[in-house]
């Protein structure tokens, strides 16, 4: 076995494998025998290992021990030359006993300045680097493209974009070389935060501004919310005062005017990497062969809707999409020919996972969007953002077929309680005792697989596993319409378990996922700059 | 009667002191939270003595069977019960505690190996390597005492601990 397959293995122990790795450590004890038995060997010792106990007075006793044998049992000032050999062996015994070889870049779960890390990795341009890295020494970030947000201190979030680089020096101060930054203090332990230009030195005194560092230019600044204060870096003298909207109080020039830029279009917002990850792996879906269908949850111009796409819906509305206007379509990329584009009803637009991207509201009885899988599939695995505005029926169907007669078909819905009920036709109804169902948006997966012993169905939120069942009369997942975000009555003709909440984003696979493969999503979809940014921590 | 039921009794408490570390081990096999190891440990000992009776050449099988009853045990509690994130695929689980019954005769010295390998390490290591278990913030205290980093301190405990199962694995392979 080779030296990091073994880290990972010890990681996994300790409780410190990176969610990125799990699927590395999947696949490294599935295919190796040999991994195996250490994983056991590894099991056997680290439940050995806690059991034991030692005291921390014995290691430091040990220390002392140490230096005692170096002590001289007669006066050493006598004789220097005893004195520089004792010193040399008190040194070198120091050494061994203390030398830590400290060159290592990763993170652990200890912190160099009051047991918390000076920075943590929040949101990165690139998908699934870094997220949640936390940093604990001076570290230089480069970009050549994309960019970084980091949270500092539990108190500011920095986030920078490339070209350029910049070094943390600490908890409260960051130097930069070159790139566009934007810095929100959001609450008083990250006030007097600094960013270390070239030029000058930016000094918060509570708020939320910009700056565009180059290389032969002058620093551009825009204050968006707050004030700052700027510093000469020789003389550290206060060069500037200005307050939001880039107001001038205390300056000795009036040449700050110019040093002004307008950074709306120019800098990231919080979110905007996420954004951007996600729209990367929406095309990395639309090459796969596995993926059924993926939507996106993004409103089309009329323009790049042709013919075949606004027929490529659920036959009975084929003969009225051709007028229908680009907003009413959900349109599925890849387009497969196993399940059809979405038509959508009484549903509002709203606002996505992350700034600039969109969602689709479920707010009237009715609203629902209609899709169809034409064909049977073996396998299936689902996977959807969701945001719980309100439960306003006994049970909200999150996903319906269009009808209830017949084995494989099934229902997704949620009980008022925020319980998740996954049924499927034929089977006693089931629902889950995890009922965390809140306002920010959470991932609700469902897996059906087929294995020696049947079929199983596991439904997840949130990346972890809710529910595990064995469906004892399903032969497949069958062709049929389907409803997204409502269940309709069949004896009244009408819709009757609206969702009441808004959907973002819809995946569907023809096989089923690992559990290790949804908490992957789970970390790469979660929108990191909503959760707990403003409320946490505040003095 | 009363004799013979104190007995299996003894004879039951004898083995199950014997044999505990290692089916606690074997658990450790298929659940990574410290308490949820305990929840099925505890299962395992009520049925293991429950079907004792039932159970042909104790002294000889003892181990091996609290493994199997442990194993249904372990993999229900995963299905049902696990409170802490799963990261291993079920049907790895399975595999791997499959393998740790048909290995579980020849390993019985896993524990003696681990303490032989451990007294190849000087004091200081060998306590250095219990300390990250420690529920206390002994790593900071110590760390700060002898003025070195708390995370330079526990990558070298991490070296220790990977050194130390590279030691086990190697005597069990040379005495297979």
């Amino acid at each position: 076995m080779k030296k990091h397959q073994k880290q990972l293995i010890a990681d996994y122990f300790s409780n410190q494998l990176k969610r990125k790795h799990e699927t590395e450590l999947n696949q490294l004890l599935r295919n190796d025998p040999a991994a195996r038995s250490y994983f056991r060997t590894y099991a056997t010792m680290h439940e050995q290992l806690e059991d034991g106990e030692v005291n921390i007075g014995d290691l430091l006793d040990f220390c002392s021990k140490k230096s005692e044998q170096t002590e001289p049992k007669y006066s050493l000032c006598k004789n220097p030359c005893l004195l520089i050999g004792a010193a040399a062996i008190l040194m070198l015994c120091t050494y061994l006993v203390l030398h830590i070889d400290s060159s290592t870049n990763e993170a652990t779960s200890f912190s160099t300045t009051n047991n918390k890390p000076l920075a943590v990795i929040i949101d990165q341009s690139e998908d699934m680097i870094e997220l949640k890295r936390e940093v604990w020494k001076q570290e230089t970030f480069e970009f050549q493209t994309g960019g970084i947000h980091l949270r500092f201190n539990e108190a500011v979030d920095f986030i920078f974009e490339g070209p350029g680089s910049f070094e943390i020096l600490g908890p409260k101060s960051v130097k930069v070389h070159q790139g566009k930054t934007r810095t929100i203090v959001f609450n008083e332990s990250g006030h007097e935060f600094s960013i270390i230009t070239p030029e000058a030195k930016y000094v918060d005194l509570g708020t939320e501004f910009c700056l565009n560092i180059s290389k032969n230019a002058k620093d551009k600044l825009d204050v968006q919310v707050g004030e700052i204060e700027i510093f000469d870096l020789k003389t550290n003298q206060s060069l500037a005062k200005i307050q939001q909207s880039n107001n001038l109080t205390n300056a000795s020039s009036s040449d700050w005017e110019e040093n002004f830029f307008n950074s709306d279009t120019f800098v990231s917002q919080p979110g905007d990497m996420g954004f951007q990850r996600w729209k990367k792996r929406m095309s990395h879906y639309a090459a796969q062969d596995d993926v059924l269908a993926c939507f996106d949850f993004t409103v089309r111009d009329s323009e790049s809707l042709s013919r075949a796409t606004r027929q490529h819906v659920p036959n009975e509305w084929k003969s009225a999409t051709g007028d229908m206007k680009s907003n009413r379509f959900l349109i599925s990329n890849p387009e497969r020919q196993e399940i059809t584009h979405g038509v959508m009803h009484s549903c509002l637009w709203g606002v996505g996972r992350w700034p600039n991207k969109q969602s689709l509201f479920f707010h009237r009885p009715e609203s629902h969007v209609s899709l169809e899988l034409k064909e049977h599939q073996k396998e299936l695995s689902l996977n959807s953002w969701i945001q719980s505005n309100q439960m306003a029926n006994s049970l909200n169907a999150f996903l319906s077929t269009t009808h209830w007669n017949k084995s494989g078909l099934f229902r997704i819905e949620f009980e008022r309680s925020g319980k998740l009920q996954a049924n499927f036709w034929g089977e006693p109804y089931r629902s889950t005792c995890y009922n965390k169902l809140d306002q920010d948006w959470q991932m609700l997966s469902l897996v059906i697989q087929l294995d020696e012993s049947g079929y199983h169905a596991t439904t997840f939120l949130d990346g972890v596993s809710t529910m595990a069942r064995k469906l004892n009369h399903f032969p497949l997942v069958h062709k049929t319409g389907l409803h997204l975000g409502n269940g309709y009555s069949q004896k009244t003709n009408k819709f009757f378990r609206n969702f009441g909440g808004s959907i973002d984003e819809l995946v569907l696979w023809n096989r089923a996922l690992s559990s290790t493969e949804i908490a992957q999503l789970y970390e790469q979809g979660i929108p990191q700059n909503q959760r707990n940014l403003f409320s946490q921590n505040l003095p | 009667m009363l004799t013979q039921k104190k007995e299996t009794h003894t004879l039951f408490l004898k083995l199950y002191s014997k044999f505990e570390p290692l089916v606690r081990a074997y658990v450790r096999n298929g659940l990574q939270n410290h308490d949820e190891i305990l929840e099925v440990m505890q299962e395992t000992s009520i049925i293991a003595w429950e079907k004792f009776g039932k159970l042909k050449d104790p002294e000889e099988n003892f181990g091996k069977w609290m493994c199997v009853i442990a194993r249904y045990e372990i993999l229900k509690f995963r299905r049902d019960k696990a409170r802490s994130r799963v990261i291993l695929d079920n049907d790895l689980v399975e595999t791997i505690l499959d393998e740790g019954i048909e290995e579980f005769p020849k390993n019985t010295n896993k524990l003696d190996h681990l303490q032989e390998c451990l007294r190849t390490f000087s004091d200081f290591n060998r306590k250095l390597v219990y300390l990250p278990y420690q529920k206390n913030n002994s790593f900071v205290d110590l760390a700060k005492q002898i003025n070195k980093t708390p995370e330079a301190l526990y990558k070298r405990a991490s070296r220790l601990r990977l050194a130390l199962a590279d030691c086990i694995q190697k005597k069990l392979l040379s005495t297979q």
